[in-house]
């Protein structure tokens, strides 16, 4: 553990979190909570649908009954936090599939 | 602490006239509007005409401004007031917006954004993917710190839980603060022209018609798809046109100026699509091809040998299919035909357009603008970095249109003309 993380832990123990603090003056636009269950919800689909196994966008927005330019953009999205990878091309359509807990580990390291 | 010069902008005008200041031992205060340095040039796939990786450029450039003893970054920060109080003596309010995130105890691990819940569409990726609302802006960010974009926060507090270091701080606030400076640089650089102006061409109501930028990142090596694919539905697109001069050369925008780089660039990203995928079927319809600078016209004849059909017409529309397929409508100039194409993708390239807000700032002096709305030089031939206010110099894409290497050569010109502005009030340099 590095001195700042030390001192971080130390610091969090201590003290009440300043999100906290702030929720007390100034509440979440209702918006803003309304996006959140609609995202849970779509990025649950896409990861039901890969469950099964490779998929390509189409196949994926078929099962799921999302728009694919939706899918697109969440499963990239996930993507770029290691949760998706891609597996090969066919006729012009990458398959893609989750990354396992152990996979996205190794990858990392 | 006082400084010699404030360079506004830390795009590679700005990086590069704080660099040739700093190394001359004068003190300079780099602001940058935004959460990182680096500007459009970090966004870039690769550079024209010599296929350089526009990131191996840009990063080294970086991290010199970051860690040189003469230069202070202030990130995050906009310049609100400038008032010329004589020769060589300017005070100046910045105001430094909350990022939420203490930046000495930020360690860059991104735990925060690993468990932040929430998507919103990326800047960095023009929107063509998410990030989280706590984030670092890019993987080169400098500094590499996180910020919480609380506008579309949910107040969940999970990035603070998870934070190592205690970094998080809700409780921040803006803060204005006050300095003086001798002389200014501004290298505000450019704004990409918005497409959807152009309605005709469908941007933002179809899908597979992006612009430039955007392709500028589906190409880098840090983009956001695994390949090239088309935003309706992943495919791989094997036929893709490029509509050029979108937003230039424009009299139904009032703006009847060449981008001067829309011709390269659109050159540059066929030629990388093409290399990638020989097969695919890229054509480019332009007005002219300026292929002004050093081996310009060498790069061009390269894309026409690789397969690159250029096609002389105008674009007058174009249409979706409900495959997402797009028809491009255009009259081919040289033999008078009127052609219907389909393609499954189409790139507009588009203008650049100016981001000259910043004269709003000097609330006692008057910077001119030219009639599109850039900075006005003295003169654009013999003191192209000179305004006209003394002690205020520009550089780079502020003052208009221009590639990579101009802009470089304009910040080093501004730097030297600003050291001559430095010796003659007197501003001592300071011999590490």
């Amino acid at each position: 553990m590095t001195e700042k993380e030390e001192k971080g832990k130390k610091g969090k123990a201590k003290k009440k979190l300043t999100v906290q603090m702030l929720r007390e003056t100034r509440k979440p636009p209702k918006e803003n909570l309304e996006r959140q269950k609609d995202q849970r919800k779509i990025i649950k689909a896409i990861k039901g649908a890969l469950k099964s196994g490779p998929k390509t966008i189409p196949q994926i927005a078929q099962e799921t009954n999302l728009r694919s330019d939706e899918v697109v953009w969440y499963l990239f999205s996930l993507r770029k936090y290691g949760e998706i990878q891609e597996v090969e091309e066919v006729e012009g359509y990458y398959t893609y599939k989750l990354v396992e807990e152990d996979e996205g580990e190794k990858n990392e390291a | 602490m006082s400084y010699d010069v404030m360079v506004i902008g830390g795009g590679i005008a700005g990086m590069e006239a704080s660099l040739t200041l700093a190394d001359a031992g004068y003190q300079v205060l780099l602001v940058e509007k935004s959460p990182s340095i680096g500007g459009k040039m970090i966004e870039l796939s690769k550079v024209f005409p010599t296929l350089d990786c526009a990131g191996c450029i840009t990063t080294p450039k970086m991290a010199a401004t970051a860690n040189h003893p003469n230069i202070t970054i202030m990130t995050y920060c906009e310049v609100q007031e400038i008032y010329k109080e004589g020769e060589g003596k300017f005070r100046v309010k910045i105001l430094k917006k909350p990022r939420y995130v203490k930046v000495d105890d930020c360690i860059g691990c991104q735990r925060c954004e690993i468990a932040c819940p929430i998507f919103v569409p990326k800047e960095y990726e023009y929107g063509l993917i998410g990030r989280k609302v706590a984030y670092i802006p890019f993987e080169m960010a400098s500094p590499r710190k996180a910020l919480i974009d609380l506008d579309n926060c949910v107040m969940c507090g999970r990035c603070e839980r998870a934070c190592p270091t205690d970094a998080i701080d809700f409780l921040q606030q803006p803060e204005v603060v006050e300095e003086e400076v001798k002389a200014v640089i501004i290298a505000t650089g450019f704004k990409p022209f918005d497409a959807c102006l152009k309605k005709e061409y469908g941007y933002g109501r179809y899908k597979n018609v992006i612009h430039a930028l955007e392709m500028e990142r589906l190409l880098a090596p840090s983009r956001p798809y695994n390949w090239v694919l088309r935003p309706s539905d992943g495919k791989v697109p094997d036929r893709i046109a490029y509509v050029l001069c979108v937003g230039s050369r424009d009299k139904s925008l009032d703006f009847p100026i060449c981008s001067r780089v829309c011709c390269m660039y659109s050159t540059k990203q066929a030629i990388l699509f093409t290399s990638a995928l020989p097969l695919a079927d890229v054509t480019i319809y332009y007005m002219d091809i300026r292929a002004f600078g050093k081996g310009f016209e060498e790069f061009y004849n390269m894309a026409e040998d690789m397969g690159i059909r250029f096609v002389k017409g105008k674009v007058a529309k174009i249409t979706e299919k409900e495959d997402g397929n797009l028809v491009v409508r255009v009259e081919n100039i040289d033999d008078g035909t009127i052609e219907e194409e389909e393609y499954d993708m189409v790139v507009l390239s588009i203008g650049l357009t100016p981001n000259s807000e910043v004269v709003k700032a000097f609330k006692n002096v008057e910077i001119e603008l030219d009639p599109f709305g850039f900075i006005k030089p003295v003169s654009e031939n013999t003191n192209p970095v000179l305004t006209n206010v003394k002690g205020v110099f520009v550089a780079g894409c502020a003052a208009g249109p221009k590639d990579i290497p101009d802009s470089v050569a304009e910040a080093n010109a501004a730097a030297i003309q600003c050291i001559d502005y430095l010796y003659e009030v007197g501003a001592k340099v300071v011999v590490r």
